[in-house]
C-alpha cells in the first residue's frame, strides 16, 4: 500500500520573505522544526529539471541540499537546507580569502563536474559564506538557471543561447574573483544587447589596470592576480584555462606568490571568518514566526476553511431562520391582522340597518345617545 | 484573542435577546389571530420590555386594544377607557411606523374614540379628534359623517354649511354610504327646502332600495311635495 508523501510546502509552520527578484521570490521557511530556503519562481520562469534532480541526489559541503522541488499553483519551486552564512554579494574580500574560497568553488564545480553538470550562474548572490567551526566554506546555490544567468558574469557564448559548460563556469569564476576583490563588477552596462557586447570585447579589458588604479591593492596582489585574469576573461573559450584543473594550479600558485605557506593562508581566511562573516551573522534578523507564504497550505489551510466556514453557515442558518421568523411570525402576521380589522371597520354593508326610528328633525341631535347607536359605525368583529 | 472572544460573546447575546423579543412577537400574533387578546397584550407588552420601538410588537399591542374595545361596544358597555387605550399605542406607534395601513387603523380607533367620548357627554374634544381622524385617513367617511352630524345640530349657519359640504362630499366620493344621503336630506328637510330633501333622499333609495328610513322619509317629502303642488304653492 503507497502512501502519499506530505510536501514539505504544507508542513511550513512560518515563513519570512528573503527576496524578490524578477526570476522568483526568497523565502526563509520552517518546516519539521528544520530551516529552509524557498525559491518560488515566478510563473514565466522555470529551472532546468534534469540538473536540479541530479544536484538533489548529491552531498557535497560546498553545494546546497535540495530537499524538495517541484510546481505549485503554476510556480516551480525549489526547497532547499537553510544555510547560515552570508552571501558574498555583501563583501568586499581580501586577495587571499577571495583565492582560497574560489579554489573551494571549484572544488565544487569538480565535483558538479563528475555528474556533467554546470552551474551556469556563477556570481556572489549564488554564494553563501558560512564559517563552519571556524573554518570558512563557501557554499554554491541555485544550480540549474535556464538562460545566461546574472549578465555581469556571463560568457560571451552564454549569450549566443549556448547552455552552461565548464569553460563558460571558468569566465565567471574571473568576473567573480574580481567582483570579490574589487567590490564592484569589472563590467557594467545598461541592457542585454550591451552586456553580451561588452562579454565579446572583455580582452581588450585591463582588470590590473582598474586594481591598480584603486589605489587599494599592492603590487605583489596584483601580479599575483594578473596571470588570473589572462587564465580566466577571455572571450575566446579556447583561450581560457585548459579546465577546472589547471584552474586550481593558477589559483594555488597566486596565493603562494602572495603568503608564505599554507598556515599563514589558513590564519588570513580564520581572521576574515571571526572578523566578517561571524559579526555578520550575529547582526542577522532574528527569526520570527511571521507567515507570509507565497501558496495556499493544502491541509492546514482546509482545517482552517471548515472552521471558518462552519462558523459562517451557523450564522447565516440563524440570520435566515430569524429572517424567516420575523417574515412568517412577526410583521406579516401583525399586517395581516391589521389588514382585517381595516377591512372589516370599513365595510359599508351595517348601513342599511341605519334605524328608521330617528325623524328628521331629530337626526342631528348628537346629544341624544340613541342617536349614537345608530350611528354608521365601521363593522364590529363578531 | 480576547477581544475577539468578547465581540463572538456579545453578538451572540443579541443574536439571543432579538430571538427572545421575535419568540414574543410570534406568541402575540399567535393569540391575537385566535382572540386571546389579554394573552396578546401580554406578550406584545413583554417584548416592547425588550425593545420599546419593536413596531411589529406595538401594533400588535394597539389592534389588541383595539379589539378589546371593538368586545366592549358589541357588549353595549362603556368604551371610552378602552379606546383611550388603544389610541396611545397607535400615538405612539405613528412614531415608528406612519404606513397607510397603520394610519386607517388609528383613524378608525380615533372615530370610535370620538363616539365613546361623545356617549360619555365629554364632547369637549370630539371635533378635534375626528379632524385627527380625517387627516390620518380622509377616506374614513365615519368620521366626516359623525363631524357632519355634529356640525348640522348647531345653532351656526356656518356649521350647518359646512355640514352640507361634508356630506355632499361624502355622497359623491362614495355613493354607497347611505347614511349621508339621510343626513343630507335631513338638512334640507329642516331648511324648509323640501324638494331638495325629497331629491336627496331619492338618490339615496336608488342605492339602497330597501333602506328603511329612506323609504319612509322619501314618501313624506313626495306627499309633501304633492300637498303643495295641490295647494298652490309650487
Amino acid at each position: 500500500m503507497s502512501e502519499k508523501v506530505q510536501s514539505l510546502l504544507d508542513l511550513v509552520a512560518g515563513g519570512v520573505p528573503l527576496h524578490q527578484g524578477g526570476e522568483a521570490d526568497i523565502y526563509r521557511v520552517s518546516a519539521k522544526d528544520h530551516a529552509y530556503v524557498l525559491k518560488w519562481y515566478k510563473r514565466a520562469s522555470a529551472f532546468d529539471l534534469g540538473t536540479v534532480e541530479q544536484i538533489a541526489s548529491l552531498n557535497a559541503d560546498g553545494l546546497y541540499k535540495i530537499s524538495e522541488f517541484g510546481e505549485r499553483d503554476g510556480h516551480s519551486y525549489v526547497v532547499y537546507d537553510y544555510i547560515p552564512g552570508v552571501s558574498a554579494s555583501e563583501l568586499r574580500v581580501p586577495v587571499v580569502v577571495a583565492l582560497f574560497i574560489l579554489r573551494s568553488l571549484v572544488a565544487t564545480l569538480e565535483t558538479l563536474k563528475s555528474k556533467q553538470l554546470h552551474h551556469g550562474d556563477l556570481n556572489p548572490g549564488n554564494i553563501v559564506l558560512t564559517a563552519n567551526k571556524g573554518r570558512l566554506q563557501p557554499v554554491l546555490i541555485d544550480c540549474g538557471i535556464l538562460g545566461p544567468g546574472a549578465l555581469a558574469y556571463a560568457a560571451p557564448e552564454r549569450f549566443q543561447g549556448k547552455s552552461a559548460d565548464e569553460k563558460s563556469d571558468v569566465y565567471s569564476l574571473g568576473m567573480l574573483l574580481f567582483r570579490l576583490v574589487y567590490g564592484s563588477e569589472l563590467v557594467t552596462a545598461d541592457n542585454y544587447d550591451e552586456y553580451a557586447a561588452k562579454s565579446l570585447e572583455i580582452d581588450s579589458c585591463d582588470p590590473s589596470q582598474v586594481l591598480y588604479m584603486s589605489g587599494k591593492f599592492s603590487v605583489a596582489e596584483i601580479s599575483a592576480l594578473a596571470p588570473l585574469w589572462k587564465a580566466l576573461l577571455r572571450a575566446d573559450a579556447g583561450d581560457r584555462a585548459e579546465d577546472l584543473d589547471e584552474l586550481d594550479e593558477l589559483l594555488e600558485i597566486a596565493i603562494g606568490k602572495l603568503s608564505v605557506g599554507e598556515a599563514a593562508v589558513q590564519k588570513e581566511v580564520q581572521n576574515f571568518v571571526e572578523s566578517v562573516i561571524q559579526e555578520k551573522l550575529r547582526q542577522k534578523v532574528p527569526e520570527t514566526s511571521e507567515m507570509a507564504l507565497p501558496y495556499e497550505i493544502t491541509g492546514r489551510r482546509g482545517k482552517f476553511c471548515w472552521w471558518k466556514v462552519s462558523i459562517l453557515l451557523g450564522l447565516v442558518l440563524i440570520l435566515i431562520v430569524l429572517a424567516v421568523s420575523v417574515n412568517k411570525s412577526g410583521k406579516s402576521e401583525v399586517d395581516d391582522a391589521g389588514d382585517l380589522v381595516l377591512k372589516k371597520s370599513r365595510s359599508l354593508e351595517i348601513l342599511d340597518e341605519l334605524s328608521d326610528s330617528v325623524p328628521p328633525e331629530q337626526a342631528g341631535n348628537v346629544a341624544d345617545t340613541s342617536l349614537l347607536q345608530d350611528l354608521p359605525t365601521p363593522e364590529l368583529r363578531e | 484573542m480576547l477581544k475577539r472572544v468578547w465581540k463572538i460573546v456579545l453578538v451572540c447575546l443579541a443574536v439571543c435577546l432579538v430571538a427572545c423579543v421575535e419568540d414574543d412577537v410570534r406568541r402575540g400574533n399567535e393569540a391575537l389571530r385566535i382572540g386571546d387578546y389579554d394573552r396578546a397584550i401580554v406578550s406584545f407588552s413583554k417584548a416592547l420590555d425588550q425593545d420599546p420601538v419593536h413596531r411589529d410588537a406595538r401594533y400588535g399591542l394597539a389592534l389588541s386594544y383595539f379589539s378589546v374595545a371593538e368586545e366592549g361596544e358589541r357588549l353595549h358597555i362603556p368604551t371610552f377607557d378602552l379606546w383611550k387605550r388603544a389610541a396611545d399605542e397607535f400615538r405612539i406607534l405613528s412614531k415608528i411606523d406612519s404606513g397607510a395601513q397603520v394610519d386607517a387603523n388609528h383613524s378608525t380607533c380615533l372615530f370610535y374614540l370620538a363616539r365613546a367620548a361623545m356617549a360619555k357627554g365629554e364632547s369637549a374634544n370630539v371635533l378635534s379628534l375626528l379632524d385627527q381622524s380625517i387627516q390620518l385617513d380622509s377616506a374614513n367617511y365615519f368620521s366626516l359623517n359623525l363631524k357632519g352630524l355634529i356640525l348640522a345640530g348647531s345653532d351656526d349657519a356656518e356649521d350647518v354649511e359646512r355640514a352640507k359640504q361634508i356630506f355632499i362630499h361624502i355622497v359623491t366620493s362614495e355613493p354607497q354610504f347611505i347614511s349621508a344621503y339621510v343626513n343630507l336630506g335631513n338638512i334640507y328637510w329642516n331648511e324648509g327646502d323640501v324638494e331638495s330633501a325629497w331629491d336627496t333622499w331619492s338618490m339615496g333609495l336608488m342605492k339602497s332600495p330597501s333602506h328603511p328610513a329612506l323609504l319612509r322619509w322619501t314618501k313624506i317629502a313626495e306627499d309633501s311635495l304633492k300637498s303643495k303642488v295641490l295647494s298652490g304653492e309650487l
